[in-house]
């Protein structure tokens, strides 16, 4: 007889599965053999060092010497992206306001650009939207402030105008490679939102392939393309091709730091929770970015290790307190059941002037974790307006559904959301899963027992 | 990185109010916290012109030199990394020989992809007549390899046996200068009713120190002259890109369409230097950059560019000299290949006796800023911005330009800047 019930809950588990509407498989197993194999390309680390103090001599023997600020906020912007050293970020800013102090933005629009730009990385959507708009008066024609400004749109939620700023940077500045490749990008990124996993895909592909054809292929760029087609393949269950992408990103530059903890949540996705950890250990030793730190301490709790869990934990508390990590900060507090008022005021906050739909899931999670149940089920609405697939999102929406008593949304949810990606994350994943068991009381044991696979 | 129109805009700065832009277009975006935010680009560095030469071979006055630079504010350390010519724009140089603002010839140069930093690109140069589709002539010629080495390797110079012309391209040391921000402070003082002179007295080279991609063409003069009795050709800058077919997310276009086959499309073009950075207002810069000398001389910059001089306070006798330049005839630099020349400028402006250079086309060595100052001042302004020759030697044969500037040594201090 309990065999026999186990033979049923398969089929259960499995008909969940097929049954979801929305589940979309990426094409194949092996999507990633149409991606471009990737070598290694050539590190400029060497001659960086040589610049930097070439770019710091002249401006200080020369001050006023905009040219050699706007190159230094160029090289410290482009160390961010490359290490998320937030050191330089404040150094960037500092360059690109000196140069702006001693020639004015109508005469000196690059570095009006990378002010923006570094507003833009310390998460000041709002001045970069500003100075985005400045630069399209005093470029009329030019394509690059639309892309600045569709950057800046897209972070607040303003997808609209987002989108038409992006459809405008692709009228007018579409013949370079280097813009082509930040076009499809882009326009990946909003299909992705819009819940169109496959566009996302084979854009964000033609995306690798055209920086891949540039006479001198970007390293950084390559590897982030490359970390994208491995984020499109995780968010729907494609671990397999997901851990291809990243050992991709991987060989195109060793030690990327994204793509080392995106790999440890695929490792632990397919129940490698050693190495998962390696992985996260690995990309914080480089990086100690909260989310990484905070995954790094929830895989240690899933194996036994407390006390490495809370240390791990007292960092990121430590680190979230920076303004720039504060969305973080809150989902941490949700995620984790910690300061529920604090989290729902720090959501708040971010959410009054930062209406992106990850902003109003982030507002759902913390107020529901405040008791505030009213409100976090219209953030939720707000969460999933544009349609996005991310279990996640699903998750959140079920939970919420289950604390108002809406069983039948809550199963539905935490159905879509296993359909998706029943793995996204080491611990929330796990939260689900009991959640799930609560909304199916009749096969609870045994769909818990089928979940991992 | 640059946007290498970052030149033009320097030149501008002695004009505030028609404003300079210096456009320093960083490459892409950068790591945040939360959101996965994608590369980002600005700009076109690998086709904006910088500044285009024409001058007379002082070695050989039957022979005219013609050159234009791209994507500059090349640090040392970078030249490595960033020495290449992009495969997919196509340089060229339009010709006027009768007289009017319509080409009448013109040289292309095309460029392999770069297959390996130690090995060169393979030029391509083509010579049109008319409007024929045919070249009259092409031939093949390696661009110049760079090194990160004290010394840098020799230029390599191709001339054709057929025709006698020579090519050159490669990382050379910038040949402008000029203090954008004396200048620019200097004009605003002006503008405010107070002139400042001493706001000219930091002559510091803003563009000292840094390298710049060059292509130089020798060409017999006979050639340019084409059939024309003129003694007089013009010379304009253009680069080209081929058009790409945006594809729509309807899948109507396939994402593997092959570029190669696109219409070419104008991006920039540029002759007399700072026309369209100094007297071009902002809301036309990129239409003046697509528009042709033929648009010029029909007037259809005109009224902007006498707007422009007339609120510096320019007269009417010097927008006269001035529009002769850039307006009449369309925007050309304009070389009379029957005035002797004997030097590359080394710091020559228009007030030095037996003065042969701009606007008479330009050498690399022509103080431009001075001459155009000079004009724009009603012929008052003799000092110019104190900035008054490169940072190093130009060269004393084709295609003349200094080499580039190496790395320097840990510890030994750039300062070429003050001359």
């Amino acid at each position: 007889m309990k065999q026999n019930r186990w033979c049923i809950a398969g089929v259960f588990w499995f008909s969940l599965l097929l049954g979801c509407t929305n589940r979309q498989f990426p094409r194949t197993e092996d999507s990633t053999l149409s991606v471009p194999p990737a070598v290694l390309l050539p590190s400029a680390a060497a001659t960086d060092a040589q610049t930097l103090h070439f770019l710091q001599d002249r401006i200080k023997a020369d001050p006023d010497d905009f040219i050699a600020q706007n190159k230094l906020a160029a090289w410290h912007l482009q160390r961010v992206r490359e290490t998320g050293d937030l050191a330089s970020l404040e150094i960037a800013m500092k360059a690109a306001l000196a140069s702006l102090a001693t020639l004015p933005a109508e005469h000196n629009t690059g570095a009006l650009t990378l002010l923006a730009q570094a507003e833009f990385t310390a998460h000041d959507f709002i001045a970069s939207r500003k100075h985005a708009e400045r630069l399209i008066e005093l470029e009329p024609g030019k394509g690059y402030p639309f892309e600045i400004l569709g950057d800046a749109l897209l972070e607040i939620g303003e997808y609209e105008r987002a989108e038409t700023a992006f459809r405008e940077f692709e009228q007018s500045g579409g013949i370079q490679g280097l813009t082509r490749v930040a076009i499809e990008q882009r326009m990946s990124r909003l299909a992705l939102l819009r819940g169109d996993e496959e566009t996302a895909e084979r854009r964000m592909l033609k995306a690798l392939k055209t920086a891949l054809s540039l006479p001198v292929p970007p390293r950084e760029t390559v590897a982030w393309c490359r970390w994208q087609l491995g984020e499109l393949a995780f968010g729907v269950g494609n671990y397999t091709a997901a851990e291809k992408h990243y050992r991709a990103a991987l060989t195109t530059v060793p030690g990327y730091f994204r793509a080392l903890a995106s790999l440890g949540r695929v490792r632990a996705a397919r129940g490698d929770l050693p190495d998962a950890i390696a992985q996260y250990e690995h990309a914080t030793d480089i990086i100690p970015d909260p989310s990484f730190v905070a995954a790094l301490g929830d895989l240690y709790k899933r194996v036994g290790r407390d006390d490495d869990a809370e240390k791990q934990y007292k960092l990121f508390e430590a680190i979230g307190k920076i303004s720039v990590y504060s969305r973080q900060q809150a989902l941490f507090y949700a995620d984790h059941d910690r300061q529920p008022q604090e989290a729902y005021s720090i959501a708040m906050k971010d959410y009054s002037v930062r209406k992106d739909i990850y902003g109003a899931d982030t507002l759902a999670w913390t107020a529901l974790k405040a008791g505030r149940l009213t409100e976090a089920q219209a953030a939720i609405e707000e969460a999933l307006r544009l349609g996005t697939k991310d279990a996640k999102l699903f998750f959140h929406a079920g939970e919420i559904a289950r604390a108002v008593g809406d069983e039948a949304s809550a199963l539905s949810y935490f159905k879509r959301a296993a359909a998706l990606n029943p793995e996204f994350d080491p611990l929330q994943a796990t939260i689900m899963k009991k959640s799930f068991l609560k909304s199916n009381d009749g096969v609870a044991e045994v769909a818990h027992r089928d979940w991992a696979h | 990185m640059f946007h290498s129109c970052s030149r033009k805009m320097a030149a501008a700065a002695l004009v505030v109010m028609a404003g300079i832009a210096i456009c320093t277009l960083p490459a892409r975006h950068m790591k945040a916290a939360d959101h996965a935010e994608a590369t980002g680009v600005a700009g076109d560095p690998g086709a904006d012109i910088a500044d285009v030469f024409a001058f007379l071979d002082p070695n050989d006055n039957s022979k005219v030199v013609l050159a234009l630079d791209v994507e500059g504010f090349i640090v040392p350390s970078e030249l490595l990394n960033l020495s290449f010519f992009s495969p997919d724009v196509t340089y060229r140089f339009e010709i006027e020989n009768t007289g009017d603002a319509r080409p009448d010839a013109s040289l292309e140069v095309t460029f392999s992809p770069q297959t390996s930093r130690s090995a060169p690109q393979t030029a391509t140069i083509r010579f049109f007549e008319g409007h024929e589709h045919h070249p009259s002539f092409q031939f093949t010629a390696p661009t110049t390899v760079q090194t990160l080495n004290g010394t840098p390797n020799p230029f390599v110079v191709t001339t054709d046996p057929n025709t006698d012309v020579s090519f050159f391209a490669g990382l050379t040391d910038d040949p402008f200068y000029f203090d954008i921000v004396g200048f620019n402070r200097f004009v605003s003082s002006v503008l405010a009713g107070s002139p400042d002179p001493t706001q000219l007295q930091r002559a510091r080279d803003s563009f000292a120190g840094y390298n710049i991609h060059m292509i130089a063409l020798r060409v017999p003069a006979f050639m340019l002259r084409g059939h024309s009795a003129n003694a007089v050709i013009g010379v304009n800058g253009v680069t080209l890109r081929k058009k790409v077919t945006v594809r729509r997310d309807d899948g109507r276009k396939d994402e593997d369409e092959d570029d190669s086959k696109g219409k070419l499309v104008q991006v920039d073009r540029m002759a007399t230097p700072a026309v369209n950075t100094a007297l071009i207002p902002f809301p036309r810069k990129n239409e003046y950059n697509s528009a042709t000398p033929v648009d010029d001389a029909a007037g259809r910059f005109a009224a902007d560019i006498v707007a422009t001089l007339t609120a510096l306070g320019t007269n009417s006798t010097n927008i006269g000299i001035l529009a002769s330049v850039a307006v009449t005839k369309g925007d050309y630099l304009r070389l009379n290949l029957n005035t002797t020349n004997t030097s590359v400028g080394a710091g020559e402006k228009v007030t030095t006796p037996g003065y042969t250079g701009f606007p008479n086309g330009r050498r690399p060595g022509d103080d431009t800023i001075d001459t155009l100052l000079y004009f724009i001042s009603n012929q008052t302004l003799l000092s110019g911005d104190n900035v008054n020759s490169n940072d190093v030697p130009l060269g004393g044969s084709f295609p003349f330009f200094a080499p580039p500037q190496q790395p320097r040594a840990t510890g030994v201090i750039d300062d070429n800047t003050r001359n």
